[in-house]
């Protein structure tokens, strides 16, 4: 699988080539800056998933969202994946707006856990939508006083979270505890209470979510 | 009469420079005390008719004749504090200059009133020793009555900070017409020189007028020449003592004697340009640098072909026009105001046309704009209503209105006298210089002789009809033209724009308090900077650098648990301690651009410290008698990090020099590199010049002061003086 790296700290850049490398991915682009990035895309082909950080020169404002933004109008299927230092909710809109497919959005402290990163690397490469737990957390914040949230039980609320991360069932089943069954069950009664259509893939459920928690 | 205008004003945010001492109040004290010991006496001495050379009479008039000095005493006295004083350098420069220049006009003036026969200047010479009681009498005689009396009150107290207010020619102005009116009462009591000129005669007059040349030679010698108060005094006296052993040469060899001191006052202005404008030139006051004048306009002497004069000319007659309504307003609401006061509803009035009179200061203000080319800033706003409550007091209390009205008045004073003195200037050079042409047209004049003439009686009897005349007064006209009009224009500009900047613009107070205003924005948005500074090396440091090791490590306990080469794992391992190692550094680093510890023994400790971690040979000499408040110590620490590491960073330099000294007031840092120059006030964030504006943001905050010499090419010198501010 052909990553791009668009990072502007070097370590923090070979340090992930090297990780990733050493999983038999090929890094063939690893760059310091969007413009770089954007070059390199050209010369080179769109990388199956291109990891962004959000903050790198000349502003180190919002480069990489941009970036990121730019290369899916380009190029609608390639995966991408917004490595930022803090939770931002203010791009998801953008980001997750028309296409979610093969999007993702993870805080920089996820590379800890070297198998969830790769995992979630994966998932974008096979088109679905990555969030970072604490992105959905600030969402379902920020979405907070929105009529419908206030009904749902803690336990809906959890699978709501789940979802919004892009789990399947069986695997929120897995993390709350709970038998398929209870699971279907809890996703029907949310999507009752906000007054959702009942999506059947994952990623259409997603959409929904996001479609939902940004109003 | 040239001069060369230093303005001061409201320095810009990124300069600040420390605001003029306030200097009229001790100016006002000072020209009260000198009246009273002065015009008192002379009083008394005038009612009793005495003679002042004899008996009583002389020690009374002797005392009265000393006012200025004894004043400036006085004053000293009164505030010890006070540290303008105008100091004398070692130099032989200005004594030669102080006897020349003094000495001169009237040894010229007899040598040409006596050419033909020379001898009798020295009988003169002579016998005026002898009279006084020999060439000691007479050297004494001529030091006391004048230079000492006099010098310590004109050149001592009142010229060094006259010119720190207003610059050169207001000063030469205002001391060469307060000097004439101090010697007034001259011209009535019995026995002194000025008794047998007579107050109007052609010596009289002349009198009055010579005062202004001499004043600005005054000035010449004591501050450009740096002879201070003492050159004042010997060219007072060599002036004294000339005009005393010279033979008297009338009217004419008064006029001729006026003339040269003008010529004088000219050509010691030429050399007073030549010196600013040669780079030699040493900044007298610390903060010489950094204020920056904002148009400093030079007169020219032969100024009547440039714009400036004509713009001048325009403005005297715009104000004329203007002058009586803005005349009429003033005082007749003063007027009605004040009457009705005592019935009720006359203060409603004037508080109404008083703020009201802010308009006639913008119409003042622009027009000062548009042809003076002195940009006044605008007095602060009315104060909101909530800060004043009641219309009376709110406009009662509005302070930049009632200066309005005192410009108004004075204005239209100044806009008649002057105008008129500059219009009948400009009519009387422009008929002399064509006198030849429109004489003829004149009817013919019989003399006393019975002889006619055609042309301008300028003496009883006396016409100009000869070729010589002629060509003489077509000379005279073109003087008055080309030098002595556009010279009284520009003087009374100057006037105009002085009053402007005194009464349009804020007050000194107003203008403190708008410095401080800037000062503390400049403090807000500047701290914001640094803190941004902080979060975005935080954000690429040491956040980056733990994101890098909780990834490798995240990485090696992967590969453990997957079985990998455990040689690979402990090379991981490895590069992930160095990474930590150097998150750490990064992570002190950073503490240390919060407070760095070595702070804690002292600035001098500190920048050792510093010094000795730069990539470059660096001097560092810091004479610290006292140790600095912990508040002047960071920001004086922070100023010097900021310019090394522009030293480094920028101007790629490999020699640095810090020097750290104090003074009673504050502190003063001066940083050299040998670099590539080219340091500026950018306004640009992603580089490091714009550190230099923060760092200047940060100096204002303390009233501090920056200036920056940097050309291209380097070297950069940057000046710092950070004010103790009254904290020790």
């Amino acid at each position: 699988m052909k990553i791009g790296i668009a990072e502007d700290v070097a370590i923090l850049r070979d340090a992930l080539a090297e990780a990733l490398t050493a999983r038999g991915f090929d890094v063939c682009i690893a760059v310091g800056d969007a413009d770089a990035l954007r070059k390199e895309i050209e010369h080179q082909g769109v990388p199956d998933v291109t990891i962004i950080d959000v903050r790198m020169p000349p502003t180190n404002s919002d480069e990489g969202v941009r970036a990121a933004i730019e290369l899916r109008q380009r190029h609608p299927g390639a995966g991408v994946l917004i490595f930022s230092q803090y939770v931002e909710t203010s791009h998801a809109h953008q980001l997750f707006g028309s296409n979610a497919a093969g999007v993702g959005y993870l805080l920089k402290d996820r590379v800890g856990d070297v198998r969830e990163f790769i995992s979630a690397i994966e998932r974008i490469a096979n088109g679905e939508t990555v969030l970072d737990p604490d992105v959905v957390s600030a969402l379902i914040r920020v979405a907070g006083g929105r009529f419908g949230l206030e009904t749902l039980t803690p336990r809906e609320r959890d699978v709501l979270a789940l979802m919004a991360e892009g789990h399947s069932n069986t695997s929120i089943a897995a993390k709350v505890s709970l038998s398929i069954g209870g699971i279907e069950k809890n996703i029907a009664s949310v999507f009752t209470k906000l007054g959702l259509e009942q999506s059947n893939t994952t990623h259409q459920r997603v959409l929904a979510v996001l479609r939902y928690l940004q109003g | 009469m040239s001069s060369e205008l230093i303005r001061r004003e409201l320095p810009p945010t990124d300069a600040i420079g420390t605001s003029a001492p306030s200097t009229r109040s001790p100016l006002a004290r000072f020209a009260l005390v000198c009246l009273l010991i002065s015009w008192v006496p002379f009083a008394v001495l005038g009612f009793s008719d005495a003679d002042v050379n004899r008996g009583v009479a002389a020690i009374v008039f002797a005392l009265a004749a000393s006012g200025p000095s004894l004043s400036a005493f006085v004053m000293w006295r009164i505030n010890r504090r006070d540290r303008i004083r105008s100091r004398a350098s070692a130099s032989a420069v200005w004594p030669i200059a102080a006897v020349a220049l003094g000495a001169a006009p009237s040894v010229l003036t007899a040598l040409a009133s006596h050419a033909a026969d020379p001898t009798s200047i020295s009988a003169h010479a002579a016998s005026v020793v002898a009279g006084v009681g020999g060439p000691l009498g007479a050297a004494a005689y001529t030091l006391i009555s004048g230079p000492l009396s006099e010098e310590f009150g004109w050149r001592g107290y009142l010229q060094p900070r006259l010119r720190l207010r207003l610059g050169h020619m207001a000063t030469v102005l205002i001391i060469g017409a307060g000097w004439g009116l101090w010697h007034l009462p001259l011209f009535f009591l019995n026995g002194t020189g000025q008794q047998t000129m007579g107050l109007v005669s052609v010596q009289g007059l002349l009198f009055f007028v010579s005062l202004f040349p001499l004043s600005y030679t005054f000035l010449f010698v004591s501050e450009s020449l740096r002879g201070g108060v003492w050159a004042a005094i010997l060219l007072h006296a060599s002036w004294n003592l000339a005009d005393a052993l010279m033979p008297p040469s009338g009217n004419l060899g008064a006029l001729l004697q006026t003339t040269l001191m003008f010529v004088a006052a000219a050509g010691v202005a030429w050399r007073w340009r030549q010196q600013s404008t040669s780079p030699t030139r040493g900044g007298k006051m610390p903060t010489a640098d950094s204020s920056v004048p904002l148009k400093a306009q030079r007169y020219r002497l032969v100024a009547i072909a440039t714009k400036h004069h004509w713009r001048g000319f325009g403005y005297q007659w715009m104000v004329l026009l203007l002058a009586p309504f803005g005349f009429v307003y003033a005082v007749v609401s003063f007027a009605i105001g004040s009457a009705l006061a005592l019935v009720g509803g006359g203060l409603f009035v004037l508080a109404t046309t008083v703020p009201a009179a802010r308009a006639w200061g913008a119409v003042h203000r622009s027009l000062q704009r548009l042809m003076l080319i002195e940009s006044i800033p605008a007095p602060p706003p009315r104060k909101p209503r909530r800060v004043h409550r009641g219309y009376l007091r709110r406009g009662l209390g509005d302070a930049p209105g009632w200066r309005v009205y005192g410009y108004l008045v004075v204005s239209f004073f100044l806009s008649v006298v002057g105008g008129a003195i500059s219009i009948a200037l400009f009519v009387v050079g422009l008929g002399l210089f064509t006198h030849w042409y429109w004489s003829r047209f004149l009817p013919a004049q019989q003399a006393h002789d019975g002889s006619w003439h055609v042309g301008v009686q300028y003496a009883p009897g006396r016409f100009i009809d000869t070729p010589p005349l002629q060509l003489a007064a077509a000379a005279a006209g073109l003087l008055v033209l080309v030098v002595i009009w556009p010279a009284i224009v520009h003087a009374t500009c100057r006037m105009h724009a002085s009053l402007g900047r005194t009464c349009l613009g804020p007050s000194g107070s107003e203008q403190r308090v708008l410095a401080v205003e800037a000062s503390r924005w400049a403090t807000v948005e500047n701290s914001d900077r640094r803190l941004r500074r902080l979060e975005r090396d935080l954000h690429d440091g040491p956040q980056a650098q733990l994101v890098t090791v909780a990834l490798k490590l995240g990485d090696a306990v992967d590969r453990l648990e997957r079985g990998d080469d455990p040689a690979t794992v402990a090379g991981l391992l490895k590069s992930t301690r160095t990474v930590a190692q150097d998150t750490l550094v990064g992570v002190r680093g950073l503490a240390r651009g919060i407070h760095p510890p070595a702070l804690d023994f002292g600035l001098d400790a500190a920048v050792c410290s510093l010094a000795a971690g730069l990539q470059l040979h660096s001097e560092v000499r810091i004479d610290l008698p006292d140790r600095p408040g912990p508040a002047i110590e960071s920001i004086a620490y922070y100023s010097i990090a900021e310019l090394a590491a522009n030293a480094v960073k920028h101007a790629k330099a490999t020699r640095l020099s810090i020097v750290v000294g104090q003074d009673t007031d504050g502190l003063s840092i001066r940083v050299e590199d040998d670099g590539r120059g080219g340091a500026a006030f950018d306004d640009s964030t992603s580089t490091g010049s714009g550190g230099l504006r923060g760092l200047a943001g940060r100096l204002a905050g303390v009233d501090g002061t920056i200036s920056v010499m940097s050309p291209a090419g380097g070297p950069t010198r940057v000046q710092i003086y950070i004010p103790n501010g009254g904290r020790a």
